[in-house]
């Protein structure tokens, strides 16, 4: 049975069930960390529009907070059509769009960790 | 040998204007294949359909024996296709090596570090493609090809802005890929050290595909040499004189 994670030649790489896709450390971990920039940047910048509206920096409306996940997708799948990354994802056998949502893991990860401890604290 | 991609009466119409009005290709192991006709003419559009990038209108293409006419570059790149596009292949975001060793991670393919030696990039290695020059990049797309270890290379105007002697390198390192069997098409409208080096010419005009042979065999097409050859008669007559097809 396949599992999610495991080692192939010496490389971890992920390997999705029913389709034959997989990414190897390397690619996962570029566009994970793309993705976690992307997020630290459009949160420091609805940090500083909730500042000056005077409203909470860090605690988002839940709603907000989804959105601000959804912004970073799009974001992501711009990043990767300016960057013209297409081509070389397909060359490696992987869909573009599979990269992007890789990409918006830290954002929705972290978003749902601050939303949790935000409810924890109060 | 058999042809590993295959490429029949292919039709492509974009807003109304005929692009390719029943061209065909073939690619076939060890064999490096050089696709020649005007910029413009629609080359790019038989590869891209040939690398499964966009659909062809009319006609079949099939890549080891898999007709596709609805599957993805994605998916044949997993069959061992591997496209080089007319703009850059590899992301400014990280190094060539860096790109070299996600292409050998994900298809557990060769050792990065001897396929730049190939190319002759071991001092470029750690530099960003924008930090190097046009030839550099296209040397480091052939790095690419030689650690997928694909089945078959299409490689889109890789000649275009390159000075001769850079065009001589780069046409060195083709023929080397083909010769390790891999299946090499070329296409380009300046080529002349690729036309002499190729195994097999193959002529697109007004968007259908021509086969002519052997560089030999081509160049005693009036029509061919008149659209293509005339202002480079050297590397014909090299094929002329050496006869070495």
């Amino acid at each position: 049975m396949r599992s999610p994670l495991s080692e192939a030649n010496g490389t971890a790489v992920l390997l999705l069930p029913e389709l034959p896709i997989h990414i190897s450390e390397l690619v996962g971990r570029a566009y994970l960390t793309r993705g976690a920039l992307l997020w630290a940047g459009t949160r420091v910048l609805a940090g500083i529009v909730l500042l000056s509206a005077s409203g909470n920096p860090v605690r988002l409306h839940p709603a907000m907070a989804a959105s601000l996940v959804v912004v970073v997708f799009i974001l992501s799948y711009l990043d990767l059509k300016r960057r013209r990354e297409t081509t070389l994802l397909h060359d490696l056998g992987i869909p573009a769009m599979l990269v992007v949502a890789i990409a918006t893991i830290p954002a929705a990860f972290a978003e749902s960790a601050i939303g949790l401890a935000g409810r924890l604290v109060r | 040998m058999s042809a590993i991609l295959i490429v029949d009466s292919v039709v492509k119409a974009s807003d109304g204007n005929s692009i390719l009005a029943g061209a065909s290709l073939r690619a076939v192991p060890g064999e490096l294949r050089a696709l020649i006709g005007a910029r413009g003419s629609g080359k790019s559009t038989l590869l891209k359909i040939a690398a499964g990038l966009i659909p062809p209108d009319v006609g079949s293409v099939q890549f080891a024996g898999r007709p596709y006419k609805n599957m993805f570059h994605k998916d044949i790149a997993g069959l061992g296709l591997f496209f080089v596009p007319d703009e850059d292949l590899f992301s400014n975001a990280w190094s060539v090596r860096t790109q070299l060793e996600m292409i050998r991670e994900q298809f557990n393919g060769g050792d990065p570090d001897q396929a730049i030696a190939a190319v002759g990039l071991s001092d470029e290695v750690k530099k960003k493609p924008d930090q190097l020059s046009r030839a550099e990049r296209r040397r480091a797309e052939v790095a690419a090809a030689i650690v997928r270890r694909p089945r078959c290379v299409l490689v889109d105007e890789p000649f275009r802005g390159l000075a001769r002697d850079d065009a001589a390198d780069l046409t060195r390192l083709l023929r080397g890929l083909a010769a390790s069997g891999v299946a090499v098409v070329v296409s380009g409208s300046e080529m002349p050290d690729l036309f002499a080096e190729a195994d097999r010419v193959t002529w697109f005009t007004g968007g259908r595909t021509q086969e002519l042979g052997p560089p030999s065999a081509a160049i005693r097409s009036p029509q061919f040499r008149l659209e293509c050859m005339g202002s480079y008669s050297a590397p014909v007559s090299r094929v002329a004189v050496s006869g070495r097809r």
